[in-house]
């Protein structure tokens, strides 16, 4: 990076580590160190002392593999929670969209990724195996596979679907069609066929 | 070829990957103007016209512009979908192999109508669904043929002699070596005269002579063993969507074996 250049050591050291952030650029990094470094000192600890307890204490809960500080989860330990009803995601942030809908009352399964032959993704990377074991119990009646509408998330459900069907659970996809707002003129061929085959009665 | 500031062109999306916040870099290859990394932005959005349309293994009418440092989509509709192919998850890891394959052997930039056709070619013949393990293997053997990486089907590569009928094929040496030739040879295996003969007609045979090809299990099965082995010493190491297909192949196994 250029411009971190004339920056000095621990300044420029800053910089490098604001930069290997996702989405964050060479200005974005730039302005947030100089932001860190104007800030009151207290507030500039209090950000350092944040990502380092984040970092220490939260870990995977050994159930649904959620991020958490409390092993079970919030969702795995919640008794008000529907225990025969899991959700497969890709990521942790799926968990938060779909507890924003207000919706969904059952737990969840974090698969941390999705099958990506291409990019040497199989399932043997994913948390695959961990769902199976949660599913032996005999606790979980209904499967809600809920990857990305995309050809990785859908490869995913397929085979999910494939491995789970003969465990005797029933596996659901969540219905794939038109988005709120959208116009039908711009939509994609798939998405018009899938919209017509999960048409509902009025 | 000189290229236009904007432009629209026919095209394959080979993958894909996430950019920045809602943006995606798709690999996309044209008959005009080969393989072209181009940004797709704000395609990761539930909202947006374009991200349905530009998914791998799908054939897509492109408009791109020129941007500072790659193409930027400015417009993208769907051509050819690839309904059956998409819906089946063993045809649609071959598909996704298919379209490594011809990312990883061909450069970017150059003209690609034979690649095109052929992965296009390869495509339709998946998504009909008969014989699908015979699309791959053609789609292996022309495009190293195509990109002059082809092995050597028609004379020993040791001595030269041309009536070769069975004997070894070797990654190493580039192709084929007569039994007088193949002892002693590292990495050599031995090749059936069926197995030969299948190699020839799926590398430059005539389209029709290749889609009544009936081969055997085991002479299919020789093969894919030979094509794979010389596709990995190309590629330095097995081509990466191949773990998935031995994983769909080995699942199915186990349940035979269970039923």
């Amino acid at each position: 990076m250029q411009e971190s250049a004339a920056a000095v050591g621990p300044v420029a050291r800053l910089i490098e580590e604001f930069h290997k952030l996702p989405g964050i650029g060479p200005k974005s990094a730039q302005r947030l160190a100089y932001h860190v470094l104007r800030a009151p000192a207290a507030e500039a600890r209090a950000l350092a002392d944040a990502i380092i307890e984040a970092r220490e204490r939260v870990t995977l809960c050994s159930r649904c593999q959620y991020l958490t500080d409390t092993d079970p989860c919030r969702f795995c330990s919640d008794p008000q929670r529907d225990r025969a009803t899991v959700c497969v995601v890709e990521e942790p942030l799926d968990v938060l969209a779909i507890e924003r809908s207000g919706r969904y009352r059952g737990l969840y399964h974090v698969l941390h990724g999705v099958i990506s032959p291409m990019d040497g993704i199989g399932p043997e990377d994913l948390k695959v195996g961990e769902l199976l074991d949660r599913l032996r119990s005999g606790e979980v009646r209904e499967v809600i596979v809920a990857t990305n509408p995309s050809l990785e998330g859908e490869a995913t459900a397929m085979y999910l679907a494939r491995l789970l069907r003969p465990l005797g659970v029933r596996v659901t996809r969540l219905a794939r069609g038109l988005p709120m707002g959208a116009d039908i003129e711009y939509a994609d061929d798939v998405t018009i066929a899938r919209a017509l085959e999960g048409r509902q009665e009025l | 070829m000189e290229t236009p500031r904007l432009f629209k062109t026919e095209a394959i999306v080979l993958r894909h990957r996430p950019l920045a916040e809602a943006d995606r870099l798709v690999v996309l290859l044209s008959p005009t103007h080969g393989k072209v990394e181009a940004k797709a932005k704000g395609v990761r959005r539930a909202k947006s016209r374009m991200g349905g349309h530009l998914q791998p293994l799908t054939r897509v009418l492109v408009q791109l512009a020129q941007g500072h440092t790659r193409y930027v989509v400015a417009g993208c509709q769907t051509l050819e979908s690839f309904p059956a192919l998409q819906a089946d998850l063993d045809r649609l890891g071959m598909g996704l192999y298919a379209c490594e394959l011809v990312d990883r052997f061909l450069p970017p930039g150059s003209e690609s109508y034979l690649a095109y056709h052929l992965l296009l070619e390869t495509l339709r013949w998946l998504e009909q669904g008969a014989s699908p393990a015979l699309a791959l293997r053609r789609l292996e053997a022309r495009l190293l043929h195509q990109g002059g990486f082809g092995p050597e089907l028609g004379r020993c590569l040791a001595c030269g002699a041309t009536a070769v009928e069975r004997g070894a094929f070797s990654p190493l040496a580039g192709g084929v070596l007569c039994p007088a030739c193949a002892p002693g040879q590292a990495g050599a295996r031995p090749l059936s005269a069926g197995a030969l003969a299948a190699l020839r007609v799926l590398q430059k045979g005539p389209a029709g002579q290749v889609s009544r090809l009936r081969l055997p299990p085991a002479i299919a099965r020789e093969v894919e063993l030979h094509l794979r082995a010389y596709i990995a010493h190309l590629l330095e190491g097995d081509a990466r969507s191949t773990s998935f297909l031995d994983h769909l192949q080995r699942q199915l196994l186990t349940a035979a074996q269970e039923a």
